[in-house]
């Protein structure tokens, strides 16, 4: 709270220069904050007509008859009434009013806001204070482990990444992404665009009685982002921030060296009688540690922004310009991320009635990716996979001579070399799994973006109470990707021999026109706010993009289509997007008797293009009602200053659908091949069934919370839900003789039900000194109450060549569910093989040797086989968790900010099972070499038939639980008269470490798994990251 | 407030409320147009889109990806005792290997992916044929020809269904939703009869001969070779003089004659020879990635790219996947036959060659469709770009199909040695004499290591009934392993019109 006042105070100080040249002076005295005894500059000393006001350093002088009193007030303080008595000089000690101050907090709804006291449905809200010491890539990074039912889980971290977000869960298998409304404008294709620097507020709508005013798209939960303002209490304020960090990774993966490679895979190959491969292991050493090699330590995060804000009576301004640089932790240079902003918002009150207002903002970021969490070819995935023996560069000309790396004894012309050498080529392990290092030195694929995004609004007050808003979104988007794909040769199914140059250009234009009337009026205690509305938006957009092969030159920045030289591999595509209209009309009535009893009404309708005429139009209401009980007369518990009890329930819809998906079209591409010359001949077929009933799918949902706040610092918020998803798209998969695949229908349902709990604890013991704590945590259970069709599942996510199938949708289990048998240890000798026999006595693994898996006959019928496979384990937390910590001592600060998540699993499929000379975890040294040795990891062989790995099992399943130090943060503030003298407001340096320790069971890089719903297939892991950084406020 | 503001700002109100009032928008702002594609309502107009449907229905033909990898040809080797699964080790394609070893289940096995290739190219065929009457645009000539098209195809597509599954839903037009679960499973009986009025209706109305940027359209020849190999299967001793007939149909025509080389056969330059009476086209020329694969739209034949030897480093042939090694007992039938070295590649006998030994590795490959060096795509990936086409119905088959009915109808043994001998002389094997039953068994050896490797002995064995004794050490059971198991997803989506085959 002394931040809030402080800035206060500054603020106000510029006012009191024209109030402090009283004259006659009687009485003087200070006004000071009651808890740390600092001056209160700009305090109101009231005593009749006459007043006063204190200067900078809280003091006042006023010229008044003894024995007549005062009212000295303070925004944001409680008043005190002072006697002028016999004594000149008065001290007047005000005390900080922190009920009052949050219940004034204001809370943007959408279209409009709501004084906090009177909102009855379950929003949180992150504020610019909570944000600005943080060093933030992402504005979805501002979100995680601080916002109660809101999980936030980093895609990766390769730099640029996203973040998969969910708000109170997972509630359609078509899409749960929530909706962005950025200063008004709903926002498509990410919100990467945005400066975090650059953000006031940022408001989640969880519950259907908020989102309802957002009606059709509002069933994932809405994310209101405000932008910063200047104004004329705050004066002009030049910022300028700045940091530099260093990323490293925290974790290497433990895999065998040479030796025991050497060794184990001997071990396999003689458990298959077949030759050993390796003569003698011991003579490989350790060999290449492929995950050094792959890791970039050191690498650089840097931002600088610089803004300006400020406004008169007429108006208000910030502008900012940011740039931020990030490299990543893995393939040096090969990822990276770079991003450029630049804002104006304005606001010009053209008269008392009449506000026009403009937000501009520009971005353009730049990137370049590698392949991250994918069994076909990642760098970290390549290096968990390839031997170790093979050499990060080859030198030795006798292996250089022979194959692979030459052909018919002349050395290849496209083998892959930097300036160190020619880059080794594994002859043990195949396919996808080559040189980590050599595959990623030769990507060459930028992404660009350049977005821009417009509001322009006009308020007008028509009669008092009643204003017009008229407002006017554009967002524009170009980008983009080129890339150069030089010839290279990393093994024989990895090989290209003339270079191929390719470019793609998008553009994407989104216009969003709302127009609102909204009135206010209060009879007697009776206050009401009524919101009539009426919004339009359309979506369009073209691409076009080639390659051309045979560049003379394999350096990408000579690299263009025009330069390549074979015509015939040119290749051009382009079009237009099926352009995306909706159309929506809503009202919103919000009523309060005393500020007691509070209550919300919302009808929205919308008419999307994604549906047919038949169900074009969805109606989305929503009720919600509050009662603030220690307003009531009865209450006289005075430590509990605020107890509110709210409920709401409401209708929110998804057009999550594709164009046209209602209709049957007609596709190309069903080709046949004609004639001697080999001519491509187009075939067209229906795409699908036609389903003009397709609809909208809606989300039901019920809220019931509570809000405490008692001895001014304790607060505690408490909501509990229950969404049910109806009318989910589903794909009913019809028998495949029908021989037309069939369209989607809205037969599905989901059920979500959760309990979000926030607490806070904010005191300041002195001045000094202040502590803040403040935390969430969530539980969910998520259903698939109802797939639709006979079979009651859906499949999931396959794993490798085979397409193993690792998880379900299945009707009451939650989504994505791991799948597979449930082993139940190892046998150990052939009498436990014979000993696992069925219900009529048969052996049930034949096969089996000991040292394999005993699978469990899950369903009883006597057989071990596909239908024995079975849940064995949920990717979705059952609970997660946030903590801030927050202390200040004199100029010292330190926070600390810890997320975990819990009751999850991970489904390690990082090794390629089907390659079994690829390289293995270090726990295979453990694994089963005779009786007893272990229950866990079955015996190595070439000839597996007992599919011990081929399977998908919970051999491959680990806690997915973990509880990480996110941020810890230590700043030191310049305040008084050093920063005056260099001509400062603040200044604030500081260190800050992310990700410095994390709790895990997980085995992996990271359990933090955020676009594989929880299947680990090499993922790109978080960096640990040291940062120094530096804030200042110019006065 | 100045004067000047007061009017701005009554204009302002009233701009803002007729906003309001009139922002909602016009009836078409809701309407999407199609981009790039049409809707099916509006479609089947002209003879171009008739001809595009038609299209879609022999693109069916040359799929190898439904759930999984599906190659009809090479899975009915791993299935008969010319070649095993192989790969890289026994986990790789476990559905190739319980076919291999014949440890099929409802669940595991290359069952869903013939099953579903069949009825997508039904489908488009019954489309085709319920829409080409409605084309006004189309020329009768044109409208002819192309629904004996659609008939061929359609009866291959069941011809495939009979012979893998037996017993099947029998469909001949686009089924309207109320007609999802009133189908019926019949057993060979009714579906020959569907199989062989489609062929007659073909014959009837297809060309002999296509010009030569039609080649892959097909004529009255293939029509009569299909007919015949269906009434073969079909195994009705009464139908054999018919078989006999429509062989000599196409014998007679003039159209077809033996190439000289059996070597050039197997070249890029042999595709579309004078012997090939029917081929499935591949064009290495579409540049397919994985992106697409699964979706029935690469062009290629990734089929090649299994039988190469695994990690290959050497002449002649580029890398493949290690699939198909050649069976020892094949190796060993085909030992001193001049067409070993055109079917079989001794992999020890290749100068400087190295690979890595995967699964069932005898040393032995597959040569007629070998992945060549020279032949590697020049775009998109070269496992799924392979241009070979499968050489589906070659004269050399029908002369032997020829013989085999003669001699089973009671013709003209000389006749019948007359074409068998012919098989025989190109390849420079002397002339043989036999009759009878002798004259019989040699033709089924002859029609072994003449088409080893092209992916008919398995259906071979199954209809002259020796499946059980050549291949029962592999696994087989005739009792069960006639047939594949219906898919079981199949069963789960339609449990009350399917039921599984005897035995799974």
């Amino acid at each position: 709270m002394t931040k809030r006042k402080h800035f206060i105070a500054s603020l106000l100080f510029l006012f009191t220069i024209g109030f402090s040249a009283q004259l006659g002076a009687q009485y003087r005295g200070v006004v000071l904050d009651a808890t740390d005894n600092s001056p209160l500059p700009g305090a109101v000393i009231k005593a009749g007509q006459k007043s006063a006001m204190t200067d900078i350093e809280g003091r006042w002088t006023l010229d008044v008859a003894q024995g007549s009193t005062a009212r000295v007030s303070f925004v944001g303080y409680l008043s005190q009434n002072i006697e002028f008595g016999a004594s000149k000089e008065i001290t007047v000690k005000l005390k900080y009013d922190q009920a009052g101050a949050t219940l004034d907090e204001v809370v943007v709804v959408g279209f409009g806001t709501q004084k906090k006291s009177n909102v009855t449905g379950a929003i949180s809200s992150v504020k610019s204070e909570d944000l600005e010491d943080l060093q933030l890539p992402r504005v979805e990074t501002a979100l995680q482990g601080r916002t109660s039912g809101v999980s936030v889980v980093q895609s990766s971290g390769q730099p640029g990444a996203g973040a998969t977000i969910r708000i109170r869960g997972t509630s359609s298998i078509n899409g749960s992404d929530p909706l962005y409304v950025i200063d008004g404008v709903v926002i498509g294709g990410g919100i990467d665009f945005l400066n975090p620097n650059d953000i006031e507020t940022i408001e989640v709508l969880k519950d259907a009685a908020s989102a309802a005013i957002y009606g059709a798209r509002g069933a994932n939960g809405v994310i209101i982002i405000t932008t910063k303002n200047g104004s004329k209490v705050k004066g002009m304020q030049v910022k300028v921030t700045s940091y530099t960090g260093l990323q490293n990774p925290w974790k290497k993966t433990p895999v065998l060296n040479a030796t025991e490679y050497a060794t184990l895979q001997n071990e396999m190959a003689a458990a298959a009688g077949q030759a050993l491969p390796y003569s003698n292991p011991s003579q490989y050493g350790v060999g290449t540690d492929w995950q050094d090699a792959v890791f970039n330590r050191n690498a650089i995060i840097q931002n600088s922004d610089i803004s300006v804000a400020g406004g008169t009576d007429r108006g208000s301004y910030y502008a900012s310009v940011s740039s931020f640089n990030q490299e990543g932790i893995v393939a040096e240079g090969k990822s990276y991320y770079e991003r450029l902003a630049a804002r104006l918002n304005t606001t010009t009150k053209v008269n008392d009635r009449l506000t026009v207002g403009w937000n501009v903002a520009y971005t353009h970021n730049q990137s370049n990716g590698v392949a991250e969490n994918t069994e076909w070819g990642s760098p970290l995935g390549r290096a968990l996979n390839i031997d170790p023996i093979t050499p990060l560069y080859e030198t030795d000309p006798t292996v250089l001579s022979g194959t692979p790396y030459s052909s018919g004894g002349v050395l290849r012309s496209n083998l892959v070399r930097d300036d160190n050498g020619i880059f080794g080529i594994s002859n043990r392990v195949t396919s996808e799994v080559v040189n980590p290092v050599a595959a990623y030195s030769i990507i060459n694929n930028v992404g660009w973006a350049d977005k821009i995004v417009n509001n322009t609004y006009a308020e007008f007050e028509i009669l008092p109470g009643l204003k017009a808003r008229s407002s006017m979104g554009i967002d524009l988007a170009f980008w983009g990707s080129d890339g150069l794909t030089p010839s290279h040769y990393l093994n024989a199914t990895n090989l290209l021999d003339t270079n191929n140059v390719y470019s793609s250009f998008n553009r994407g234009f989104t216009w969003i026109w709302d127009n609102t009337l909204t009135y206010s009026h209060s009879v007697g205690k009776h206050n009401l706010n009524y919101l009539l509305g009426h919004s339009a938006q359309e979506v369009n957009g073209r691409y076009i993009g080639g390659n051309k092969r045979d560049v003379p030159t394999q350096d990408f920045q000579d690299a263009t289509i025009d330069y390549g030289r074979n015509e015939i591999s040119e290749q051009v595509y382009g079009g237009r997007w099926e352009r995306y209209a909706i159309e929506s009309y809503f009202g919103r009535v919000n009523y309060d008797y005393d500020g007691k009893y509070v209550a919300t009404a919302i009808l929205r309708g919308d008419a999307s293009s994604r549906f047919g005429q038949n169900n074009r139009w969805g109606y989305f209401p929503s009720l919600s009602a509050g009662w603030n009980v220690h307003k009531e007369d009865f209450w006289i518990y005075d430590n509990v200053n605020t107890l509110k009890l709210k409920a709401g329930y409401g209708l929110n819809g998804s057009d999550a659908a594709g164009s046209l998906e209602y209709a049957s079209t007609i596709i190309g591409g069903r080709s046949y091949t004609f004639g001697a010359n080999e001519v491509l001949v187009n075939g067209t077929t229906p795409a699908q069934v036609a389903n003009p009933d397709l609809r909208w799918e809606s989300v039901a949902q019920l809220n019931l919370g509570a809000e405490i706040r008692a001895y001014d610092y304790l607060v505690l918020g408490f909501d509990v839900y229950n969404r049910r998803t109806n009318g989910m798209k589903t794909r009913p998969p019809l028998p495949d003789y029908i021989g037309n695949d069939p369209s989607t229908a809205n037969v599905g349902s989901m059920l979500n039900q959760g309990i979000d709990i926030e607490f806070g604890y904010d005191r300041t013991y002195s001045k000094d000194f202040s502590l803040g704590i403040s935390g969430n945590t969530s539980f969910i259970k998520n259903e698939v109450v109802l797939i639709g069709n006979d079979a009651g599942y859906l499949t999931g996510a396959g794993w490798g060549p085979q397409g193993l199938e690792i998880t379900r949708i299945t009707e009451g289990l939650p989504i994505g569910y791991l799948y597979g048998y449930q082993t139940d240890g190892i046998f150990q000798n052939m009498n436990d093989v014979f000993s696992h026999t069925g219900v009529e006595g048969d052996t049930l693994q034949p096969m089996a040797q000991p040292g394999d898996f005993r699978f469990v006959d899950v369903n009883g019928d006597g057989v071990i086989d596909a239908d024995d496979r079975t849940m064995i384990g949920n990717p979705t937390p059952d609970w997660t968790a946030g903590l801030t910590i927050d202390m200040r001592y004199k100029n010292w600060d330190i926070n600390i900010f810890g997320q975990g998540v819990f009751g999850n699993q991970i489904y390690n499929a990082t090794r390629r099972y089907d390659l079994p000379t690829s390289n293995m975890p270090a726990s295979a040294i453990d694994r089963w070499t005779g009786e007893g040795s272990t229950n866990a990891y079955p015996r190595l062989t070439f000839n597996d038939v007992n599919r011990n790995f081929a399977r998908s099992s919970d051999f491959y399943v680990e806690d997915g639980s973990f509880f990480r130090l996110k941020s810890l943060q230590v700043g030191y503030n310049l305040t008084g008269g050093i920063a005056d003298r260099l001509g400062l407001r603040k200044m604030r340096v500081y260190y800050s470490g992310t990700n410095l320790l994390t709790f895990t069971k997980y085995s992996g890089f990271d359990p933090e798994i955020g676009a594989g719903m929880g299947i680990d297939r090499g993922i790109y892991p978080q960096a640990r990251v040291n940062t120094i950084g530096l804030n200042i406020t110019f006065k | 407030m100045n004067k000047l503001n007061q009017t701005k700002s009554i204009w302002v109100s009233l701009l803002l409320a007729l906003t309001l009032i009139l922002g909602s928008c016009s009836k078409d702002f809701l309407n999407t147009r199609p981009v790039g594609r049409v809707l099916e309502v509006n479609y089947y107009q002209t003879e171009e889109q008739a001809f595009e449907a038609l299209v879609s229905i022999y693109d069916v033909l040359q799929w190898n990806d439904q759930y999984g990898f599906t190659m009809f040809r090479f899975l009915q080797n791993v299935a008969s005792d010319d070649t095993y699964a192989g790969g890289s080790d026994a986990s790789d394609q476990p559905s190739w290997v319980a076919y291999d070893n014949f440890t099929l289940t409802p669940n595991l096995g290359p069952q869903r992916g013939f099953w579903r290739k069949s009825y997508k190219g039904i489908y488009r065929a019954n489309l085709f044929l319920e829409k080409i009457d409605g084309i006004e645009d189309a020329s009768e000539a044109f409208r002819t020809r192309t629904k004996g098209e659609a008939k061929f195809l359609r009866a291959k597509f069941y011809f495939d269904l009979v012979r893998l599954f037996g017993n099947v839903p029998l469909i001949d037009h686009t089924l309207g939703a109320s007609e999802y679960y009133t189908v019926e499973q019949v057993g060979p009986d009714q579906i020959y009869p569907l199989i062989i009025s489609d062929l007659e209706d073909a014959i009837a109305v297809l060309p002999s001969s296509v010009s030569s940027n039609q080649l892959g359209r097909v004529t009255k020849g293939a029509a009569q070779a299909l007919l015949a190999r269906a009434l073969l299967f079909e195994n009705d001793e009464n139908n054999m003089s018919q078989v006999a007939s429509l062989c000599e149909s196409v014998i007679q025509s003039g159209e077809y004659s033996l190439l000289t080389s059996f070597a050039d056969l197997w070249t890029a330059d042999g595709e579309w020879s004078s012997e090939s009476v029917f081929e499935i086209t591949y064009s290495e020329n579409s540049a397919s990635d994985w992106g697409s694969f699964g979706w029935g739209g690469g062009e290629g034949n990734v089929g090649v790219q299994f039988i190469g030897m695994r990690d290959y480093n050497g002449p002649t042939y580029a890398t493949g996947w290690g699939f198909c090694p050649v069976s020892t007992e094949l190796e060993a039938a085909m030992d001193g036959d001049p067409r070993y070295g055109y079917t079989i590649i001794d992999a020890d006998a290749l100068p400087g060659a190295e690979y890595t030994p995967g699964y069932q590795n005898t040393g032995f490959w597959m040569r007629k469709y070998a992945p060549i060096a020279a032949n590697v795509a020049p775009d998109g990936d070269p496992a799924l770009n392979w241009g070979n086409n499968i050489r589906e119905i070659r004269y050399a088959d029908v002369l032997l199909m020829a013989a085999e009915a003669i001699v089973r109808s009671g013709g003209s043994e000389g006749t019948a040695r007359t074409y068998l001998n012919q098989v025989r002389d190109r390849v420079g094997l002397a002339a043989l004499t036999s009759s009878g039953n002798q004259l019989l068994e040699d033709i089924y050896t002859e029609r072994r290591l003449e088409l080893a490797t092209e992916g008919h002995r398995f259906f071979d064995l199954i209809r002259t009934g020796k499946a059980s004794e050549v291949l029962g050490d592999q696994g087989f059971v005739a009792s069960t392993h006639t047939y594949l198991p219906i898919p079981q997803q199949e069963i789960d989506a339609a449990p009350d019109v399917l039921t599984q085959n005897p035995g799974y």
